[in-house]
């Protein structure tokens, strides 16, 4: 007879040892359990949400009415900068970290993330890098104002705020990386036996491709910084143009990461997605390999369509073209997951929880700002929006309200396996009302400004645009207060939440539903699962 | 001693009976190869193609990722072929426990070998009574299935 065993080897050695020996605010930094830190993760991306908030709110607010009302240029600037650094890596990319924590060793069937105390670190990192952030307000000439694209020459000219910035966004680089090798490395190591690749979870393949790209965008990232803080204070011209260098050669390098981080944003939300609508569709995914495929797909075009962030810039004809053939072939394998999503709800049979709500909303809302991608892709029409209000509705709709839709989905999806408790689901349907009317109300109206030619990162603007810019602003002021209802159903959930089914949802089949019970145990899977 | 070593040395067994523990390791040495070649290609490519257009400074960064991807990968590899393999034959016990490069191999009289599960050294002890020598097994394996372990291994050495 012969037996062959299967363990994991680590982790073990700690499951009566419940939380490392610690209690109190030293469990929490010192924690290596995955599901602390995914925990740790999404409350300090909700905080960095709420901060990131707080700025588009001064920016509402002074766009209330033309005229400068509030705050002068300068400041508006940094509000600007800021809100966009905070809410891409502070707020969207945590968030979808600690969902990849929390689910990924649960529905591959490991006990762990591969490097519990890298993962310990990655997390840890953050908050210096936002306090960085948020300290450069209070450095002379106050933060930069240069947009979160931090666009050379006008980083040159900035006070020390911007060095701080740059320091912020090598630390959130590292984290990102140690995050990555972490996920590539515990997909492929560490599935359960019968969990080939192609059996996973499609939220886990999202997650292996975005780690994909994480590690081949992010030193693009932090040699494009480090060569600003070189040409600011050691003598070295990379940017510019009196000492021999060129400008738009940032651009380049700025945008052949800043592309695929649109990506990097968007493949997780991919997958969370794919996860709520089978279930509430109680189908499988329709498509599933074909999802994968286009997922790659996605990713690798990501590489290639950079530019076109920079027509106005100039650029040949030819160049031109090859960008917008490009870009517009990214609709192929994004109508590909689209048309999925619903040929899963095609005769399936749905119920609209609130995670299925916030899905739904989402396909129709990304599909929207995917839309208005496309008619940016093309280089004739971009050269009239480039850097108007149509521009700003566009990456909204993708980034701020798909991720952000997919967040929420995720988090009501998965708050009863996390807690153990349920959430109160008639206040659930009044936050996605609540967001959806007022999500909509802040950005779609900017479709109109911008096209009317109202360009983005100015405090003041021509009485044309007032009606719009009201409408917005009131949007925005909603939709802020309606995340303080999201914050009050979540701690009432933890709180005094109705205890949850060990299979909450009945169509979720993935193994942290089917295999653990709710609250999942602190150390999930110590005896490994066969997959069959 | 390499892997195909190892491999022969378990399938070779005419024992009739043993119990090989290792860990899980869900991607092949091979496997885990090709991603990181193709992650290091893909990096460096682009970090070269950045330098050759004058932004020298993304290299540095992308040879650091590339090592530090090469620790991460070296560091789960070193123990992703070890195992425990434990092969009961006529009035003797063998065991060979393979660990990072370190292949050690024991053979023991059945007669008054005994084990038990020791929860505080994470492992089942196997030796003799009151002597020091002592063979640390079922690294790999959760408590629950330590205690098993010992338990089946005292059962046998008793037929």
């Amino acid at each position: 007879m012969s037996a062959v065993v299967d363990s994991h080897g680590h982790g073990h050695e700690h499951h009566h040892d419940h939380h490392g020996g610690y209690s109190g605010i030293m469990r929490w930094i010192t924690t290596t359990n995955h599901k602390d830190i995914g925990t740790l993760y999404l409350w300090f991306s909700f905080i960095m949400f709420l901060v990131g908030g707080a700025m588009a709110m001064v920016i509402r607010l002074e766009l209330f009415s033309p005229g400068l009302q509030w705050v002068n240029p300068d400041f508006f600037n940094q509000m600007t900068t800021m809100h966009g650094l905070i809410m891409v890596f502070g707020a969207i990319m945590p968030a979808f970290v600690g969902f990849a924590n929390w689910l990924i060793p649960m529905q591959i069937g490991a006990p762990d993330m591969a490097f519990a105390r890298m993962n310990n670190w990655s997390f840890w990192i953050l908050p210096f890098a936002a306090s960085l952030l948020v300290i450069s307000f209070f450095m002379p000439g106050g933060a930069p104002g240069v947009g979160w694209t931090m666009y050379a020459p006008l980083t040159v000219q900035m006070g020390i705020g911007m060095d701080f910035t740059i320091f912020a966004v090598h630390l959130l680089g590292m984290s990102s990386i140690m995050g990555s090798i972490n996920i590539i490395t515990t997909i492929l190591n560490l599935r359960a036996p019968g969990m080939t690749l192609m059996r996973m979870p499609l939220f886990c393949w999202t997650w292996l491709i975005t780690a994909y790209l994480l590690v081949a965008a992010m030193p693009v990232l932090a040699g494009a910084v480090t060569m600003t803080l070189t040409d600011r204070h050691f003598g070295t011209s990379f940017f510019n143009a009196a000492g021999g260098g060129d400008p738009v050669l940032y651009q380049h390098i700025f945008w052949f990461f800043g592309h695929p981080e649109v990506y990097i944003i968007a493949l997780p939300a991919f997958g969370v997605i794919s996860q709520v609508i089978p279930a509430f569709s109680r189908k499988p995914l329709f498509g599933y390999a074909s999802m994968v495929y286009a997922t790659s797909a996605i990713a690798i075009l990501s590489f290639i369509v950079w530019a076109h962030h920079m027509y106005t810039v100039g650029m040949p004809v030819t160049g031109q073209l090859f960008f917008m053939y490009a870009t517009t072939l990214i609709a192929v394998p994004t109508g590909v997951k689209v048309f999925n999503w619903v040929a899963t709800m095609w005769k399936g049979a749905l119920s609209f929880e609130t995670p299925m709500l916030f899905a739904i909303g989402f396909l129709f809302l990304f599909t929207l700002g995917g839309f208005t991608g496309l008619v940016l892709s093309l280089a004739a029409v971009d050269i009239q929006l480039h850097d108007t209000y149509y521009v700003v509705a566009h990456f909204h709709y993708v980034m701020a309200i798909g991720a952000v839709f997919a967040g929420f989905a995720g988090i009501y999806f998965w708050l009863p396996k996390w807690t153990g408790r349920m959430y109160d689901e008639k206040l659930g349907k009044w936050h996605f009302w609540l967001s959806t009317i007022f999500i909509n109300m802040t950005f779609f109206v900017q479709h109109f400004s911008g096209l009317a030619g109202m360009p983005r990162r100015v405090p003041d603007y021509p009485l044309m645009f007032e009606t719009w810019n009201k409408i917005s602003s009131i949007g925005a002021f909603g939709f802020g207060l309606s995340q303080f209802l999201f914050l009050y159903i979540v701690l009432k959930a933890i709180r005094s939440g109705e205890k949850a089914k060990d299979k909450q949802w009945e169509g979720a089949d993935s193994l942290e539903w089917t295999h653990l019970p709710s609250p999942a145990p602190y150390h999930s899977f110590e005896t490994q699962p066969v997959i069959k | 001693m390499d892997s195909p070593q190892r491999e022969w040395a378990f399938l070779g067994s005419s024992h009739g009976f043993s119990v090989l523990l290792k860990r899980n390791c869900s991607i092949s040495p091979k496997g885990m190869i090709c991603v990181f070649a193709m992650l290091a290609a893909v990096t460096l490519s682009i970090a070269l193609g950045f330098a050759l257009a004058g932004a020298w400074l993304v290299l540095p960064f992308a040879g650091l990722e590339v090592v530090a991807l090469v620790l991460a990968f070296l560091w789960t590899a070193r123990h992703a072929a070890d195992y425990e393999r434990i092969e009961f034959a006529p009035g003797r016990l063998c065991v060979e426990v393979a660990e990072g490069r370190r292949l050690r191999r024991h053979e023991l009289d059945r007669g008054a070998l005994r084990a038990r599960h020791a929860p505080e050294r994470g492992c089942v002890v196997l030796g003799v009574a009151g002597a020091e020598d002592e063979i640390e097994l079922g690294r790999h394996l959760h408590a629950e299935a330590r205690s098993g372990l010992a338990d089946a291994l005292n059962r046998t050495l008793r037929l």
